[in-house]
C-alpha cells in the first residue's frame, strides 16, 4: 500500500517552519515528517539509530531532500537510498536553493526523480509545495513494495 | 657453263630413271596379280577339301556309324561332318598358321562357330540372293588382310532330322547341345557358311622377296650401261671439244695472235678437221695484224710530238691561273668569315669617302644592314659621326697623310648601337678599309666588375665582414683590413693557414678543419661557426665563416675564398633571450596555477552564494508574508505597505544574486564551439519574448540566412539579453521595431541589434557594459544592470567585440563581432 507520509530533509529552521506552515494551510501537516540532517534521514528510512523501532514496511510516498545538509550531504543520502534494496525505487525530489548546473547533473545521475529550485518569493514557494504534494500524494503511482521487514 | 656432256647426259639420265621406275612398277603389279591368283587357288583348294571331307562324313560315315550305334545315339567324332572337318583342319593349321578354314552359323550348336560380323554380312548376302552360293572378298581380321572365300550351306530335307524340330532329333544330340543351337531350320534356308581365309601378307611377302631380287639385278645392269655411255662420250667428243674451246678462248683473251701455238692433231674425224681449219684462220690473222700495227705505230709517233708542245703551253697557263685564284680565294674567305665588320671606302676627287663594299660581319652590327648603303658616303653610313675627328682620321689615312690607325669608340644611331674597336688602313691609292670589332660586352663586363668591386667593398664594410682568400697551392692567405681588425692583429703581419688555425679556439680546430677539408674535396661552399682568441686582448669571439671553393678547368682546387663575421654580440643576445624565455615560461606556469586556484575559489564562492545567500532571503520573504497573513487585522495599512516593500526588496536582492550567478557561470562555463544558426537563434528568442508579453506590439525584423561559429548556449544568453533589452527599452513606444542582422562597420562584418526605444546618452556609453551600471531609473525600466556585462563577457569569450550607438529617445544599436582574429 502506498505511503501517505512525506519525508522532508531540511536543516534550516526557517525553511522547516515555513514548510510546516504551508502544510498546515493545505491540511497535510499530519502527513509531514521532518528530519534535520542526512544521517537522520537514512536512519529513518532504514530503521536504524534513533529510528530503530520504526516499522520500515511503512515507507513515505516521497522524500523532499535538500542538498546542503550537515553530516551527510544530500547527494550522499540520495546515493545510499538508491544503493539499498528497500529504498531503491523510493521517489526522491531534490528541493534546493542552488541552480548550479553541476548540482542538477549530479542529482539526476544519482537517480533523483525531480529537481525543484526553491524560489525566494514565498508565494511562489507555497504554490510549488502545494503542487508537489498534490502530484506525489495523489497523482503518482508506484510499483508494489518489494522491501521486506 | 653448260657443257655438251651435261646437256646430253642429263635428259638421257632422266629418261633412263623414268624407264626404270616404269619397269619396277610393272614387275610389282605383275607380282601382286600372281600373289592374288595364288591365294585364290589355295582358297579354292582348301574349300574343296573341306567340302569333300564333310560330304564323305555325311554320306558315307554317318549312315554306317548310325547303324552300328543305334538310332538314338550320336557320336560327333564320327557322325558330325563339322566336327570331323574342323578336326582335320586344326591339324592343317599347325603347318599353315593364320590359315582359317571353318564352318560357321548365325545360330551354331558350338559357340566357337558363331559367325563374325563379316560372315554375318555374307550370310545376309546369300539369303537375299538365293541363286548365288559362293563369294570371294578381301577382309580384315585383327588388322591382317585376308582373302576369304564363303560358300553358302543351304538346308536340305535330309538335314531336318538334326536341324528341324528338336523333338525329332536324336536324344543324345539334344542331351549334348540343348534345344536351341542349330535347330528350327527349314529347307533352303542358309544355315551356315563354309569360310576359307588366307592371310595375304604371308603370300605377298614371299612373292615380293623374289621380285625385288630380280629388280636389283636389273638396276645394276642399267647403272653399268649408263656409266659406260658417259665414259665413251667423254673420250670421243667432250674431251676434245673442250680442249679446242680452251685454245680459242686463250687466243681471244691475249689478243696477240703471233704467240699462238697451232693445235697438233691428226686429220681423222670432223673435230680434227675443224681444228686444222681454225689453225689456218689464225695464221692469216697473225699476218694481217703485224702489218696493221706497224702503220699505227708510225702515225702515233707523229701525233705524240705535236701533242707534247701543246701540253707544255697549257700547263704553264693553268698554273698561273690557279695561283691567282687561290690567292683571291684566300683573301675573300678571310674577309667573308672575319668576325670583325669591314667597310671599304674610296676617296673621291671631291674628298667624299664613298662606301664600295662590306663583309657579312658588317651586316650583323647594324639592324638594317649596310649592304644597301654601298655607293653612299661615310657620313650617310654613320650619320652621327658627321664632323667628328673620326671621319677626318679616315680621310687622312685615305690621302696617305697618316699610317694605319687604331682606336676605341662608342657609337649609337637608329641602326647601330655599341662600343667598337676600330682599325683604319690604306689598301691602295685613295682606298681604305675600316674594321670594326664589337667590344660592347667586354666594356659592359669591365663596368660591371668595377661596380661589383665597389658594391662588395661597401657591403663588407657595412656588414663588418672580413674577406679572405687562401691560395691552396702556394699556401698563401690574403686578408682584408677588417679581418685583421676582427682577429686583433696588426695588418702588417703575413698570414698563412697555420697562423689562422693557431688563433682558433683549441676545441673547434678539429671540427672546422674537417668541414673545410670536406668543402675542398666536394668543391662545395661551406659554412662554419667557431671561436677565436682575439690577438690584442685575448677575448673569446664567435666567428661565423663562409667558404667558397674555386677550381681550375681540370677540376684542381686552386683557391678558397670566403668571409668572416664576428657574431659574438648576436650570440650573447641569443643567450639572453633564451634565459628570458625560460623565466617567462616559468612565470606563465606559476600564473596559470594561480589562476586555476582563483577560478576554483570563484566556483566555490558562487556555489555558496547560490545556496547560502538565497535561503535567508526566502526566510525574510516567508516571515513577512506570514506576518501579513496571520496578523493582518492587527496591522494597519502603512505596516502592510512596509511589509510589501520588504518583500519587493527581497525579490530585487534575489534577482541580483541570480544575475550575478549567471554572470559568473558565463565566465566559468566551458566553451563548446560549433556552427550556430544565428537567424534561427534570434527567431526562437523573439518568439519567446512575444509569447511572454502578449499585450506588447512587437515587430521583429531578423535577417535570414545568418550562421557563425560559436557556443550556442552562451550566444543564446547574449542574444536573449540584447533582444530582451530592446523589448524592455521600447516599452514606452506604441509600436516597437527591433532589428537583428549583419552589417559592415569599417569594412568588417558585425552583427547588430537595433531598436527604436528610449536610447541613451552616448556620454555614458563607456559605462554601459560594467556590472550594476544602469542608464535609467529602476522605476522607468526595471533591471539589475548585469545583463550587458554578461553579454560583453560572452562576446569577449568568443574573441569578439561589442559596442553601442544611441541617442536619447532615438533608439539604440548594439554591434558585436565574433572572433575578431579570423
Amino acid at each position: 500500500m502506498k505511503g501517505t507520509t512525506i519525508l522532508l530533509v531540511e536543516d534550516t529552521a526557517d525553511d522547516e517552519h515555513l514548510v510546516k506552515r504551508v502544510f498546515t494551510q493545505i491540511n497535510l501537516i499530519n502527513n509531514l515528517m521532518v528530519v534535520r540532517d542526512g544521517a537522520e534521514a537514512l536512519d529513518y528510512l532504514h530503521g536504524t539509530g534513533v529510528h530503530a523501532k520504526r516499522d520500515t514496511t511503512q515507507m513515505p510516498a516521497v522524500v523532499f531532500l535538500d542538498l546542503k545538509l550537515p553530516k551527510v550531504s544530500g547527494l550522499e543520502v540520495l546515493r545510499r537510498i538508491r544503493a539499498d534494496d528497500r529504498t531503491k525505487l523510493l521517489p526522491v525530489v531534490i528541493l534546493s536553493s542552488s541552480q548550479e548546473e553541476q548540482d542538477l547533473i549530479h542529482s539526476y545521475h544519482l537517480g533523483a526523480n525531480s529537481y525543484i529550485h526553491k524560489p525566494v518569493d514565498f508565494t511562489e514557494f507555497t504554490e510549488a509545495i502545494q503542487q508537489l504534494c498534490f502530484y506525489w500524494l495523489l497523482l503518482n503511482e508506484l510499483p508494489l513494495p518489494k522491501w521486506k521487514p | 657453263m653448260r657443257t655438251i656432256a651435261t646437256r646430253f647426259l642429263l635428259p638421257f639420265g632422266v629418261v633412263a630413271i623414268l624407264f626404270s621406275i616404269f619397269i619396277f612398277r610393272e614387275t610389282y603389279v605383275t607380282s601382286q596379280y600372281h600373289a592374288n591368283d595364288r591365294i585364290g587357288q589355295q582358297a579354292a583348294m582348301a574349300m574343296e577339301f573341306n567340302l569333300a571331307i564333310r560330304e564323305y562324313v555325311s554320306e558315307t560315315m554317318h549312315p554306317i556309324v548310325q547303324k552300328i550305334v543305334g538310332k538314338e545315339d550320336y557320336i560327333p567324332e564320327m557322325m558330325s561332318p563339322m566336327f570331323v572337318s574342323q578336326s582335320v583342319f586344326e591339324k592343317v593349321q599347325k603347318r599353315f598358321p593364320g590359315y582359317i578354314v571353318r564352318f560357321i552359323s548365325d545360330n551354331p550348336r558350338n559357340p566357337a562357330n558363331q559367325a563374325s560380323p563379316q560372315e554375318l554380312r555374307a550370310i545376309d548376302y546369300f539369303r537375299r540372293n538365293p541363286t548365288v552360293s559362293q563369294k570371294t572378298e578381301q577382309i580384315q581380321i585383327n588388322g591382317q588382310r585376308y582373302v576369304a572365300q564363303f560358300k553358302a550351306r543351304r538346308m536340305k530335307a535330309e538335314c531336318l532330322r538334326c536341324h528341324g524340330d528338336p523333338k525329332d532329333a536324336p536324344a543324345a544330340l539334344v542331351k549334348q547341345y540343348g534345344v536351341t543351337g542349330g535347330f528350327h531350320r527349314e529347307v533352303g534356308d542358309v544355315a551356315g557358311l563354309d569360310t576359307v581365309a588366307i592371310p595375304v601378307e604371308a603370300v605377298v611377302l614371299a612373292m615380293a622377296s623374289e621380285t625385288s631380287w630380280k629388280q636389283m639385278i636389273m638396276a645394276m645392269w642399267l647403272a653399268f650401261l649408263f656409266g659406260l655411255i658417259i665414259i665413251a662420250f667423254h673420250l670421243v667428243v667432250s674431251r676434245r671439244l673442250s680442249a679446242m674451246a680452251r685454245h680459242i678462248r686463250e687466243i681471244a683473251a691475249t689478243s696477240e695472235i703471233s704467240r699462238m701455238t697451232p693445235l697438233e692433231m691428226d686429220e681423222r674425224d670432223e673435230i680434227d678437221v675443224l681444228s686444222v681449219a681454225f689453225d689456218k684462220l689464225f695464221e692469216q690473222l697473225r699476218t694481217m695484224q703485224t702489218s696493221l700495227e706497224q702503220r699505227v705505230q708510225e702515225r702515233t709517233a707523229d701525233l705524240a710530238r705535236a701533242n707534247d708542245g701543246l701540253k707544255q703551253e697549257i700547263t704553264e697557263r693553268q698554273r698561273a691561273e690557279e695561283a691567282l685564284r687561290q690567292s683571291e680565294e684566300k683573301f675573300r674567305s678571310i674577309v667573308e668569315s672575319s668576325p670583325a665588320a669591314m667597310h671599304f671606302y674610296r676617296l673621291e676627287s671631291d674628298s667624299r669617302l664613298v662606301l664600295t663594299g662590306t663583309n657579312p660581319a658588317a651586316e650583323r652590327i647594324s639592324s638594317g644592314g649596310h649592304q644597301n648603303l654601298v655607293g653612299k658616303t661615310i657620313e650617310e653610313v654613320f650619320p652621327n659621326l658627321r664632323d667628328t675627328q673620326v671621319l677626318e682620321l679616315h680621310r687622312k689615312v685615305a690621302r696617305g697623310d697618316l699610317g694605319p690607325q687604331a682606336f676605341e669608340m662608342p657609337y649609337k644611331d637608329e641602326r647601330v648601337f655599341g662600343f667598337y674597336d676600330v682599325r683604319v688602313f690604306r689598301t691602295g691609292p685613295g682606298i681604305i678599309a675600316s674594321i670594326l670589332v664589337d667590344i660592347t660586352e667586354r666594356k659592359q663586363a669591365e663596368q660591371e666588375l668595377r661596380a661589383y668591386s665597389h658594391r662588395l667593398a661597401l657591403a663588407t664594410e657595412a656588414a663588418v665582414m672580413g674577406v679572405w682568400e687562401w691560395d691552396v697551392l702556394a699556401n698563401a692567405v690574403t686578408w682584408d683590413d677588417r679581418m685583421f681588425e676582427m682577429y686583433g692583429i696588426p695588418s702588417t703581419e703575413t698570414m698563412t693557414y697555420q697562423r689562422w688555425a693557431e688563433m682558433m679556439h683549441a676545441e673547434d680546430v678539429t671540427q672546422v678543419e674537417r668541414q673545410l677539408r670536406r668543402a675542398v674535396t666536394e668543391k662545395k661552399a661551406g659554412y662554419f661557426n667557431f671561436r677565436i682568441i682575439r690577438g690584442n686582448d685575448g677575448a673569446v669571439r664567435h666567428i661565423q665563416a663562409a667558404a667558397s671553393v674555386i677550381a681550375d678547368e681540370r677540376g684542381q682546387v686552386t683557391n678558397v675564398v670566403g668571409v668572416n663575421f664576428d657574431i659574438t654580440g648576436r650570440k650573447l643576445a641569443e643567450e639572453e633571450i633564451r634565459k628570458l624565455n625560460t623565466e617567462l615560461e616559468q612565470r606563465v606556469a606559476d600564473r596559470t596555477i594561480q589562476l586555476a586556484a582563483a577560478n576554483r575559489e570563484l566556483e566555490s564562492f558562487a556555489y555558496s552564494v547560490s545556496h547560502d545567500l538565497t535561503a535567508p532571503l526566502r526566510g525574510i520573504d516567508g516571515w513577512s508574508l506570514a506576518l501579513m497573513e496571520d496578523y493582518s487585522e492587527r496591522l494597519d495599512e502603512r505596516a502592510r505597505q512596509y511589509l510589501g516593500r520588504i518583500r519587493a526588496e527581497t525579490q530585487r536582492m534575489a534577482q541580483l544574486i541570480d544575475d550575478l550567478l549567471k554572470l559568473s557561470r558565463v565566465t566559468r562555463a566551458e566553451m563548446r564551439t560549433n556552427p550556430v544558426d544565428m537567424t534561427g537563434l534570434a527567431e526562437s528568442i523573439a518568439l519567446r519574448l512575444q509569447e511572454d508579453l502578449p499585450h506588447r506590439q512587437l515587430e521583429f525584423v531578423i535577417q535570414p540566412g545568418l550562421g557563425d561559429q560559436g557556443d550556442e548556449r552562451l550566444l543564446r544568453i547574449a542574444l536573449t539579453n540584447l533582444l530582451g533589452n530592446a523589448v524592455k527599452f521600447t516599452s514606452k513606444r506604441p509600436a516597437a521595431r527591433i532589428e537583428f542582422g549583419l552589417t559592415h562597420v569599417k569594412d568588417r562584418p558585425a552583427y547588430f541589434v537595433r531598436d527604436n526605444g528610449a536610447g541613451f546618452d552616448m556620454a555614458f556609453a563607456k559605462k554601459l557594459f560594467g556590472a550594476f551600471q544602469r542608464m535609467h531609473r529602476a522605476s522607468e525600466f526595471p533591471g539589475t544592470g548585469i545583463g550587458l556585462a554578461t553579454v560583453q563577457r560572452i562576446i569577449q569569450r568568443h574573441g569578439g567585440r561589442i559596442w553601442a550607438e544611441a541617442q536619447v529617445n532615438q533608439g539604440a544599436t548594439f554591434y558585436f563581432t565574433l572572433d575578431e582574429a579570423s
